[in-house]
């Protein structure tokens, strides 16, 4: 660790009838310069040494993936018998000076921790130790530090024949604290621990995880919310949404850990001893058992178009006046499936039926993801084309100030 | 006692032969700076207010006597100044105060003894600059069903005087003044003149105030008797409407100092870690709350929790490794109140609703055969997974628009709570890698259906 990018320990001199500002002024000068004051044997502060400067033991960084990281430090802190003034500053750092934790690991009865003051206009904390005896105590010290935090980006290369995916996930690590960590472990999860130097300023990658030949599902997934329903007539068709579907199961190679956020870069074999980049998305967080789809990209050799092709409104109900009330519609909508590509696809199509409905003919299998979502999974084999009709009964459909009431409101 | 040299207050007693002792003032003039005996303060949260009392033991001479008091490059209030004579062996009258007018931060106290004696004084004053907050560390088991809690004093002095070796007490509890003690503490007359004082002035005054106050910063002062060797215990009691912590034996807290002590240490608090979901006050992901009462049973009780910051670690391991869990604000806690640490949300736990059925039903019409009302019915799914690998309790609350609906057909929950006429809770828990969907069904009176039941809540 830099001597002038701390935290620093010293023992403040525990001397009778030495002034306050003499005691200032020792301090910045052991600040400054240690060493020279260290080399003069047997100066005038009795039994406690002039300054002890602690060495780190071990230090863990418990990353939170946040702006701010748990530092603990272990130290070996040299006791006197009395009471002893552990000073614990620090320079061009940031630390939460409430969340600064000293455990002395010991008896209390043995060594106690008695008061903690803060100087004015400084960045430190003045321990006051008692100690019952002469020792060198390891203590553990815990304190939040900000502009330390960890990113991890992910790299997935598929096969050509986009069944299997290689997975790299890497931690970067970013230091912009103000300290220098020689030595350090760094904890991400219970099970991903690594040793490693970090310097202020530096920012590292490491593995952290590999794994090959993951089973994934190539999805194309078309959602009649956002995507245009006539393509071919549509200004500017993007194409449906193209990428794979992984999960986080022991089954599919993975499952030991969550996967956390981080951004995807995904790569395909050529089939010619070389890869291309396919795309690249941010993989959301995957608990252990959970799911996620990756995007690449848009496809525009699977085609889907929905078209209107029957409407009827049947028990009408009008009032004295003859004006219409509350009616009832069977529709009929038409999908329009067509495969280009030389190789089956799965399609998984997703639409709404908005309000009170019921099925009267759907012409495929499906779920309903709640009371107006449907999803469609749909197998097109290489250059097909299919139709599918989905005829429904709305129900209920008011007119005039009850009009409000047909659908549920977003978020309502 | 002493005070610290850099203490920017100044008793000095001035016996003065008045003139109906002597014809002139001119005879004798003793001056002695009396030294403090004892010093009290008691510190407010969170009004800007110190209470000082300065015992102190002064010799008087037969007849009159100035007692003379500045306080230059401290923040006191000079309208709260008083001294009461606690102890004296023959009858001795404090005639009056006054604050000369071309000197500024002083008081003069005349007082009239019956015979040359030496009497015990308090004097006090309110002063501005000396704040106390509580805040807390709690250590989270690593079964999560304990909490290790301790809480701490900071007192911070910015009040421009040094407090050597005084008693401190600190008040939890909030006072109604009219006035800033601050405020009065920086006007250029004890109790302002008669006219406005120009923006001018005041700002000059307060300027020259701030220079003088930097100036005299003294430099640390941490001392101790060395035969102290524990941390300081601190007492609480309640009085009236506030609670009062007294810190044992003296302190001492130099001007821009501040100083921690462990006001309480309770090494096993009953916990517990529940994931609250309500999507209203939280957004839509639950967030984990830690609570705890404040009672014996849980290893509290014993008095009141001022409000405070929380910094809460999570302990995974018994050589002291730990995770930063979140931190949190809590308001003031009562004896037997709970308190509920809201740590943020946690990917691993969700809670999603969902209407999976949709249905409009008992439409009424009026005698023009208008529509005028229905049953809006919809069957709800709460969607609940916990991905941690702990059991996870969760407390979901809903809130409808509209009081006019009853829920029913309600299942997958361990209980199911109605708080008030729109919002109800569902409480379950869940085994760690688990799903589990909570249902019911909701029926909302629109229009004429209002008036044609009563709905009555299930519970």
């Amino acid at each position: 660790m830099a001597a002038d990018t701390c935290p620093i320990f010293m023992r403040l001199p525990d001397h009778k009838g030495l002034g306050l500002k003499t005691l200032m002024a020792g301090w910045f000068i052991l600040l400054m310069g240690l060493g020279s004051i260290l080399a003069l044997p047997g100066a005038s502060f009795a039994r406690t040494q002039l300054a002890t400067l602690p060495l780190q033991e071990q230090v863990f960084i418990r990353l939170a993936g946040r702006n701010t990281a748990l530092v603990q430090e272990k130290r070996v802190l040299a006791l006197v018998a009395g009471i002893n003034k552990i000073d614990f500053s620090w320079q061009n750092v940031h630390i939460d000076p409430d969340a600064v934790y000293l455990d002395t690991l010991a008896d209390p009865d043995d060594i106690a921790l008695l008061s903690v003051a803060r100087p004015p206009d400084a960045s430190a904390l003045v321990w006051e130790i008692y100690s019952s005896r002469d020792t060198d105590q390891p203590v553990v010290i815990s304190y939040l530090l900000a502009g330390l935090d960890n990113l991890v980006t992910y790299t997935a290369l598929a096969d050509d024949q986009e069944n299997t995916l290689d997975l790299d996930a890497r931690l970067i690590l970013r230091n912009f604290s103000g300290q220098d960590f020689d030595n350090t472990l760094f904890w991400l999860t219970p099970d991903t621990v690594f040793n490693t130097r970090l310097q202020h300023r530096e920012t590292r990658q490491i593995q952290f995880f590999e794994q090959k030949d993951l089973p994934v599902v190539k999805a194309y997934d078309w959602d009649g919310r956002t995507m245009p329903h006539d393509p071919e007539n549509a200004p500017h068709a993007p194409g449906i949404p193209t990428g794979y579907k992984i999960k986080n199961t022991s089954d599919a190679g993975l499952g030991t850990c969550d996967l956390v956020s981080g951004k995807t870069r995904i790569f395909q074999e050529d089939g010619r001893d070389g890869t291309i980049f396919s795309g690249e998305d941010v993989m959301p967080f995957v608990p252990k058992g959970g799911t996620a789809f990756l995007k690449i990209g848009n496809s525009r050799d699977i085609l889907v178009f929905k078209r209107r092709i029957h409407r009827e409104q049947t028990r009408v109900r009008r009032n004295n006046k003859g004006a219409v009330q509350v009616f009832d519609e069977i529709i009929t909508d038409r999908f329009i499936l067509e495969n280009t590509k030389a190789v089956p696809v799965i399609l998984t199509l997703t639409d709404t039926i908005s309000g009170q409905w019921e099925p009267v003919n759907m012409g495929h299998a499906y779920t309903l993801t709640d009371h107006e979502t449907l999803v469609f999974d749909i197998h097109l084999d290489a250059k097909e084309k299919k139709t599918i009709d989905l005829t429904y009964k709305v129900i209920n459909t008011f007119t005039g100030n009850f009009a409000r009431y047909n659908k549920i409101a977003p978020g309502n | 006692m002493q005070h610290a040299m850099k203490c920017n207050t100044y008793l000095v007693l001035l016996v003065c032969i008045l003139a109906y002792a002597f014809p002139a003032w001119a005879g004798i003039d003793l001056t002695a700076v009396s030294q403090s005996r004892e010093i009290q303060i008691t510190i407010y949260n969170p009004a800007d207010l110190t209470l000082v009392a300065d015992s102190r033991i002064l010799p008087l001479a037969q007849g009159m006597n100035q007692i003379r008091f500045s306080w230059a490059g401290t923040r006191i209030d000079p309208t709260s100044l008083s001294l009461a004579v606690t102890d004296a062996p023959t009858a001795v009258t404090i005639e009056q105060m006054r604050f000369p007018p071309d000197t500024k931060d002083l008081a003069i106290w005349h007082v009239f003894a019956e015979k040359s004696c030496t009497a015990e004084i308090n004097i006090s004053y309110f002063t501005s600059g000396i704040f106390w907050e509580p805040h807390y560390m709690a250590f989270l088991s690593p079964d999560r069903s304990r909490i290790r809690l301790t809480g701490y004093v900071r007192i911070q002095n910015r009040s421009g005087e040094d407090y050597d070796n005084v008693r401190i007490r600190l008040v939890v509890g909030k006072i109604h003044l009219l006035d800033r003690i601050s405020d009065l503490a920086q006007r250029p007359y004890p109790h302002g003149r008669p006219e406005p004082d120009s923006l001018d002035n005041r700002q000059q005054d307060a300027f020259a105030r701030g220079k003088a106050l930097l100036e005299s910063a003294p430099a640390m002062a941490v001392q101790k008797s060395m035969a102290a060797f524990a941390p300081k215990k601190i007492e609480k009691t309640g009085v009236s409407e506030y609670f009062l912590y007294t810190i044992e034996g003296t302190q001492t807290i130099a001007h821009g100092w501040s100083s921690q002590l462990v006001s309480f240490d309770a090494p096993a608090v009953l916990a517990k870690t529940i994931y609250v979901y309500d999507d209203l006050q939280f957004g839509a992901q639950p967030v984990q709350m830690l609570s705890f009462t404040n009672d014996t049973d849980a290893g509290l009780g014993k008095f009141p929790l001022p409000g405070g910051g929380f910094r809460v670690f999570h302990k995974i391991d018994q050589k002291g490794g730990m995770i930063f869990a979140g931190t949190a604000e809590t308001d003031y806690i009562p004896v037997g109140k709970k308190a509920g640490l809201i740590l943020g949300p946690d990917p691993r736990v969700t809670v999603a609703p969902k209407v999976t059925k949709f249905a409009k039903t008992k439409l009424a019409f009026d005698d023009q055969g208008n529509l005028s009302g229905f049953d809006d019915v919809r069957t709800m799914a709460l969607e609940i997974t916990n991905f941690s690998d702990m059991p996870a309790a969760f407390e979901i609350t809903r809130q409808m628009p509209d009081p006019d609906f009853t829920i029913t057909d309600i299942s997958g929950q361990d209980r199911f709570e109605k708080i008030d006429q729109t919002r109800f809770t569902f409480f379950v828990t869940l085994d760690p890698v688990t799903k589990k969907t909570i249902r019911y069904t909701i029926t909302t009176y629109k229009g004429d259906r209002k008036w044609q039941q009563t709905p009555v809540p299930s519970s």
